[in-house]
C-alpha cells in the first residue's frame, strides 16, 4: 500500500472513530492534549499531511473546533493507531 | 482486556482513573481505543460536578479544552469577555464567584448532556478541592438522572 492510500485510510478511520491512543498521545500535559474530538476535527479538516521517513509515521494539520491549528501523527495497524497529538498555530499558506 | 490507572487527567493532577481497558501492542505500547479515550473524558467531567468540587481556574481551563471552546467562545455563552475568562483560567487556584460556577456548571451540563438532578448545582462555600478523586471505568452512559422510586 503506498503511503498517500495509507494517509486516506487513517483519515478516514478517525472520522469514523475507528483509531486507538498511544497512552504517551493520551497522557500528554494538559497544555499539549487533545479531547478525542479534537482529534476528529483535525482529520475531518486535515490541511497538510506529510510522511515523516525518521519517525516512519504520518502526521496531519488541520483545525481544533475553536478554529485553532492542531496535528497528530499516526501509523496504520488494522485501525489508526495516534502515536502523538499537539496543538500548533496554522500559518497563512497552510490555511 | 488489561486495565490500568492513570493519575492525573488533562491537567487536573487530582484525578485518578481506574480500571481503564487498554490493548497492549507489540508495535506501539499500551494503547487505548478512542471510545474508551472519549468515555473517561466524559466519566471525569462528570466526577467533577457530581463531587461537588469548586470550580476555579483550572477547572474552567479543563472544561474548556474538553468541549473544545476558544476563551471567545467560552466567554460568549456565558456573557463574558475572552479576557474574563482568561483572568480566571490565570488565577488557577482562585475558585469562581458563586454565580458564574452555577452558570459554568450548567453551561457544562447543557453541552455535554449531562441531566441537572445527576449532580449538585450549588456547592457549598468551604468545598475544597480533594487531593485524589477516584474515576472508575464504566461503560454505562454518564450524567443520566438518577431513578426516582415510583409509588407503588
Amino acid at each position: 500500500m503506498n503511503r498517500i492510500t495509507e494517509a486516506r485510510q487513517i483519515i478516514e478511520a478517525v472520522k469514523a472513530g475507528n483509531f486507538s491512543l498511544r497512552v504517551h498521545a493520551r497522557l500528554r500535559s494538559a497544555e499539549r492534549a487533545l479531547p478525542v474530538e479534537e482529534i476528529q476535527s483535525i482529520a475531518a479538516t486535515a490541511v497538510e499531511w506529510l510522511w515523516q521517513d525518521d519517525r516512519q509515521t504520518h502526521k496531519f494539520l488541520g483545525y481544533r473546533r475553536n478554529g485553532r491549528g492542531g496535528g497528530f501523527t499516526a501509523v496504520l495497524d488494522g485501525g489508526a493507531v495516534i502515536v502523538t497529538v499537539f496543538k500548533r498555530s496554522l500559518n497563512r499558506w497552510e490555511r | 482486556m488489561p486495565k490500568r490507572e492513570f493519575q492525573g487527567f488533562m491537567g487536573l493532577k487530582y484525578i485518578a482513573l481506574k480500571g481503564v481497558p487498554y490493548e497492549e501492542s507489540k508495535k506501539h505500547g499500551q494503547l487505548i481505543h478512542a471510545s474508551v479515550s472519549k468515555q473517561v473524558e466524559r466519566l471525569a467531567s462528570h466526577a467533577i460536578l457530581a463531587a461537588g468540587l469548586p470550580i476555579r481556574g483550572r477547572e474552567v481551563a479543563y472544561y474548556r479544552s474538553i468541549l473544545g471552546l476558544s476563551l471567545k467562545q467560552f466567554g460568549s455563552l456565558l456573557g463574558y469577555s475572552d479576557v474574563a475568562i482568561l483572568k480566571w483560567e490565570r488565577a488557577k487556584d482562585k475558585r469562581l464567584e458563586r454565580v458564574n460556577e452555577i452558570a459554568v456548571r450548567v453551561l457544562i451540563a447543557q453541552r455535554m448532556g449531562f441531566s441537572l438532578d445527576s449532580f449538585p448545582l450549588e456547592v457549598p462555600a468551604d468545598a475544597k478541592s480533594p487531593k485524589v478523586l477516584e474515576v472508575e471505568y464504566r461503560k454505562e452512559p454518564v450524567g443520566v438522572a438518577p431513578m426516582k422510586a415510583s409509588a407503588a
